[in-house]
């Protein structure tokens, strides 16, 4: 199994049940985080309305997943989405170490970060 | 219609609209409630924060800023925080900075978003009497050198973390923090033991009541004044190994990309105290009159004008435009915030001296409040990074 499979199959959790899934469907936005640059793409649908109302404006906000248009993207390499899964690194560790990019919202991408950290 | 010199309802149109409505609020509040008693705050006592006003403007949100909505904050962003800020800093820069420096010390907690430190140092600032916090980094010998990673060998002095068991026990003196005197919680800096100089870095958050703990000197400073400022001393303080934030050694990055996130809300800052020089002239060269006329009638009073003008303008386009880039790109840039913050921090100190020269010996009189806006447009130069340190992040970014 390649490093970006194994990173790709822990992000699946993202999508099913569990703390990590709790975290990211709390955000209520679309994600999309594309993992070592393009070799795969994980799409998290926005499914509730967002606590955080100014995570996006309501324009932005779609019940349906939008691979072409999603709230936020990241950009994460498999070793530092491994890195949080397994604990080696925290949220602040992999913002201030530029471990990872984001495109919009930063709390929001922070949000994804956040559960991954609890895969 | 005369040009308004403040933001626009245009520039506003991008918040989210329960944070227009706490621009709004704020800007309204800081108007009628600041502005009128900033000089009364400048001339008392030092050392101490006026707790009515503080509950006002903490019922308003005004202490709970940047906490996301979802715990209970307002939820700003960059952007709405620095609309809010630029409005406090025109009315009273000090008030300003008591609530910038809280948000300084809840923003290494929020990126943390770790259930027991939230629990313990931000959910207390939604009870409903006001906490203050700060963020305590420079000290006696570090200020550069706690600003520029490639001098940390040479800090010197450093208050030291030393490990012992479940805890690290902290001791040293930190110098110049603002809110020192009166904040319940900190963030703190300090050098794990067996660096050198400050390269072990690493964010303790502190509860400022627990033993070992002292209030050092008050500061008695020439401008900021409302902003109580302070030494804060660590005599062996037990922090627990679980209150770090970015791990051993990670103060450094934290502090860096901590630092450019505020410069965007200073360069705000600065953008209001810029913009109070121009109100204080515009009052004065609208209604002076000499040779007949009205000064501001008078050509080069009109150019004097002109640049102030062009100053606040173009220190808000850049903060406006960098508090956009920051909410929405990570990694926290650099270059862009460092921009913004050296633009704005000269046009306030150049609006104030511009705006003394106008008013003339008028505003050389104590009792005129254009001298207290003076001494306060040299703040922004000494905090988040003075026009050094900015020159320095911004021809490391252009060159690299």
């Amino acid at each position: 199994m390649t490093k970006t499979t194994a990173a790709a199959s822990r992000l699946d959790e993202l999508l099913s049940d569990g703390p990590a899934a709790e975290v990211v469907n709390a955000l209520g936005i679309s994600a999309l985080i594309d993992l070592d640059n393009g070799a795969h793409r994980t799409l998290i649908p926005a499914t509730t309305r967002p606590l955080d109302q100014a995570l996006v404006s309501s324009d932005d906000i779609d019940a349906e997943s939008s691979p072409l248009n999603p709230a936020v993207t990241i950009h994460i390499s498999s070793d530092t989405v491994i890195a949080l899964a397994d604990g080696q690194l925290d949220t602040v560790q992999a913002l201030t170490q530029r471990r990872f990019s984001a495109d919009g919202p930063i709390f929001a991408a922070l949000g994804v970060i956040q559960a991954i950290t609890k895969l | 219609m005369a040009i308004s010199i403040h933001p626009t309802n245009d520039d506003l149109t991008g918040l989210a609209p329960q944070h227009r409505e706490a621009v709004h609020t704020l800007r309204e509040f800081a108007r009628e409630k600041i502005a009128p008693t900033a000089a009364d705050r400048d001339r008392a006592v030092v050392g101490n924060v006026d707790w009515d006003l503080m509950k006002q403007v903490h019922q308003l949100g005004g202490l709970r800023l940047g906490i996301p909505e979802s715990l209970g904050g307002l939820g700003l962003t960059t952007e709405a925080l620095g609309y809010v800020l630029e409005a406090f800093a025109a009315a009273d820069p000090g008030f300003a900075l008591i609530l910038g420096a809280t948000g300084l010390f809840q923003t290494p907690l929020m990126l943390a978003g770790n259930d027991r430190l939230t629990a313990e140092f931000l959910t207390p600032f939604l009870g409903d009497e006001p906490i203050i916090g700060c963020n305590a980094v420079a000290e006696e010998l570090n200020g550069t050198d706690l600003v520029m990673a490639q001098y940390a060998p040479y800090a010197t002095d450093m208050t030291t973390a030393v490990r012992d068991g479940a805890v690290f026990r902290l001791t040293g003196k930190k110098k110049y923090i603002t809110n020192a005197p009166v904040a319940r919680y900190a963030t703190v800096m300090a050098n794990i033991a067996g660096n050198e100089g400050s390269t072990g870095l690493t964010c303790f958050a502190v509860d400022l009541e627990w033993p070992g703990v002292e209030r050092g000197v008050i500061h008695d400073k020439l401008g900021y004044r409302t902003a109580p400022a302070g030494e804060l001393i660590f005599n062996d303080v037990a922090v627990p190994a679980g209150n770090i934030i970015g791990g051993e050694r990670g103060g450094w990055d934290l502090n860096t990309a901590q630092g450019s996130l505020c410069r965007v809300t200073c360069a705000a800052m600065a953008t209001g105290i810029a913009r109070h020089s121009l109100e204080r002239a515009l009052a004065w060269v609208t209604t002076r009159r000499q040779s007949g006329k009205a000064l501001f009638e008078h050509q080069m009073t009109a150019r004097k004008i002109a640049d102030m003008a062009a100053a606040v303008e173009s220190s808000r386009a850049l903060w406006i435009k960098t508090a956009r880039l920051v909410d929405n790109t990570l990694p926290v840039p650099n270059y862009e915030p460092a921009i913004a913050k050296m633009v704005a921090d000269k046009a306030a100190v150049d609006n104030a001296n511009a705006a003394m020269a106008l008013v003339g010996a008028q505003a050389y009189q104590l009792d005129d409040d254009m001298e207290r806006i003076m001494r306060d447009s040299f703040g922004p130069r000494i905090f988040e990074g003075s026009p050094e340190a900015l020159a320095m992040t911004i021809t490391n970014e252009l060159c690299q």
